[in-house]
């Protein structure tokens, strides 16, 4: 603006902030959007593009021979891997089992932790009795990594699917539970208040409003307990296993077919990432009030 | 009947070790179908009274009587509006409107005909359906309001209900409360900042004092009903009005008018 020449020198210190100051400034709006959301904004085709250079990265490291096919084998040889055992099957059980059989484990000892889990976290929630009752027991296992403590599952309750499904089990219950537990603080106290002068019972206020105010927290702890869930069942089905992807997958390294290995995981992974999709789609349905603005 | 006495009332918070006195020696009664308003700057505590007569803050000392009974609870022949609109986010205004209905075993034809009705006189038509983050704030006041008023409760307790409200759409409201207070006769005890409202709404005013709170004066106003804002400019209303004004500003200074009388009046 000014033609002062002493001002002049200003106008590029301002313009050499750099990066940091850049990302530090605010955006101003875009069409349709909500400002200062943080955040905000599409992710999908940056995604796709980081998968897309990863898996390109792989195929070059591997054609060019820059790691030995056991430690890495390459992409095609593992889409090669996944065909032949779509046609033949692992050991003798085809793969739809294997996976079939782990989907299984997880998801019954996930509707399980949850069938107790979120009761049992609400009744701690709202009284001192349960909460003084249960904490102790499940705050002291929860730090435990559960390979710790599968031995004594194995002792316990032997090498059937009774210590497999318990060992998911109680990966899963311990989020779903706590996350109860806190959900049920989310709603206000004059909420609750309002809902007594509206002439609710205890039962009819825990129903229905501490009940769907702790919706969206207990929503969240189901996906992170799912994902606990998949996280245990390798462990799991190192116990004695003959079928199932944690199986495969471990005696798939006993005999160096890395290429196997690497293909269960990717199945582990896909399968737990549609979880995920499902848990996700289930909280737009359930809570469609949650969200900002 | 619902008549609501306050004997000697106090309270005290604590915190950690420390407490502080909210409410000391407060004496106050609200005869059935009486209009009655708290005024006071904030931090006085008419926000405590408001919930101790409601039943969700014990008293430490004193009476609470509703009807001659002590109040060891909420109930929903007090019916609260709180100071802030305290909606269900899950459920729409329709069903935020119905949840009393609901909850009592109440609902049917004509309850949803009455709450689409009530929200239609607050405004809110054709909203029915949207939920609360879709509303503005006085929108969600609003809401509330019917909320309130679809459990018709024989005593209504509002803590500053309109203070969010723009000029407007609160005179509307101050107008739709006293016209269906005239209907219905039910009694009211309004918390308000605001002294206009509340000459023009009560048959008394409660004048309170922070530090410890109490009440410093019990003001009748001997203004004609049906009330309407027209009476505003009257010089009855503009001397009324000052005279509260004066009260407050004198409960500044914290020295009661004469501590014998809060019970005096009608
Ligand atoms: N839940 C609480 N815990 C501790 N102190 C409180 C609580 N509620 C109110 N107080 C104290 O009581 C006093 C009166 O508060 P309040 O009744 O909200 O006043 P008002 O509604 O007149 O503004 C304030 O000093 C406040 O700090
Ligand atoms: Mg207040």
């Amino acid at each position: 603006m000014s033609d002062n020449p002493a001002a002049r020198p200003a106008a590029p210190v301002v313009e050499r902030r750099g990066l940091l100051a850049r990302l530090a400034r605010a955006r101003p709006t875009q069409p349709g959007e909500i400002y200062g959301v943080p955040g905000a904004g599409e992710t999908r085709m940056l995604s796709i593009a980081t998968i897309a250079v990863l898996i390109f990265i792989w195929w070059l490291s591997t054609t060019l021979g820059w790691v030995k096919p056991l430690f890495v084998p390459a992409p095609q040889a593992i889409v090669q891997d996944f065909v032949t055992i779509l046609r033949r099957g692992y050991t003798g059980e085809p793969l739809w089992l294997h996976v079939g059989i782990s989907t299984a484990r997880v998801f019954g000892a996930f509707m399980l932790a949850c069938l107790i889990g979120i009761p049992l976290g609400l009744a701690m929630g709202i009284s001192p009795v349960m909460r003084g009752i249960f904490d102790p027991p499940i705050e002291f296992y929860r730090p435990i990594p559960p390979l710790a403590y599968l031995p004594l599952m194995i002792i316990w309750f032997g090498i059937g699917e009774t210590s497999k499904v318990l060992l998911i089990f109680l990966s899963v219950f311990a989020p779903v539970a706590l996350g109860a537990r806190s959900g049920v603080r989310s709603a206000a106290i004059e909420q609750i208040h309002a809902a007594y002068s509206f002439g609710a019972t205890r039962w009819q206020v825990l129903m229905r409003v501490i009940l769907p105010s702790a919706m969206p927290e207990i929503l969240t702890a189901m996906r992170i307990g799912i994902g606990f869930g998949w996280t245990t069942l390798v462990a799991a089905e190192m116990v004695a296993a003959t079928s199932g992807l944690g199986y495969m997958v471990l005696s798939a390294s006993q005999f160096l077919q890395t290429g196997i290995v690497i293909m269960g995981i990717i199945v582990i992974a896909a399968i737990a990432y549609m979880f995920d999709l499902i848990m996700r789609m289930l909280e737009r349905r359930l809570v469609p009030w949650k969200g900002r603005m | 009947m619902a008549d609501v006495e306050l004997k000697h009332v106090s309270k005290r918070y604590a915190h950690g070790r420390q407490t502080t006195e909210t409410l000391r020696d407060v004496s106050l009664r609200v005869g059935d179908g009486e209009f009655v308003s708290l005024v006071g700057r904030s931090g006085c505590g008419k926000t405590t009274l408001l919930r101790i007569v409601g039943g969700f803050v014990d008293a430490d000392g004193g009476d609470v009587l509703v009807d001659g009974s002590p109040v060891t609870r909420p109930g929903s022949d007090r019916g609260m509006l709180f100071q802030h609109p305290m909606l269900f986010p899950w459920l729409t205004v329709l069903d935020n409107t119905l949840f009393g209905p609901r909850a009592t075993g109440r609902h049917s034809p004509q309850a949803r005909a009455r709450a689409m009705e009530l929200l239609q006189i607050v405004g809110l038509g054709g909203f029915e359906f949207h939920y609360p983050k879709q509303l503005s704030g006085g929108m969600m006041h609003r809401a509330a309001f019917a909320r309130a008023m679809m459990a018709e409760p024989k005593i209504l307790l509002m803590d500053e209900p309109f203070g969010a409200l723009d000029a407007l759409t609160r005179a509307g409201m101050q107008q739709f409360l006293l016209d269906l207070w005239n209907r219905r006769r039910f009694t009211v005890i309004l918390v308000t900042h605001d002294v206009e409202e509340a000459v023009l709404m009560s048959d008394r005013v409660a004048v309170m004092a922070a530090g410890p709170g109490q009440i410093i004066e019990t003001i009748p106003i001997d203004l004609p009903r049906p009330r309407s804002y027209e009476m505003s400019e009257t010089p009855e209303f503009v001397q009324l009005k000052r005279r509260v004004r004066q009260s407050v500003e004198r409960a500044r200074g914290k020295a009661p008018v004469s501590v014998m009388n809060p019970t005096a009046g009608h």
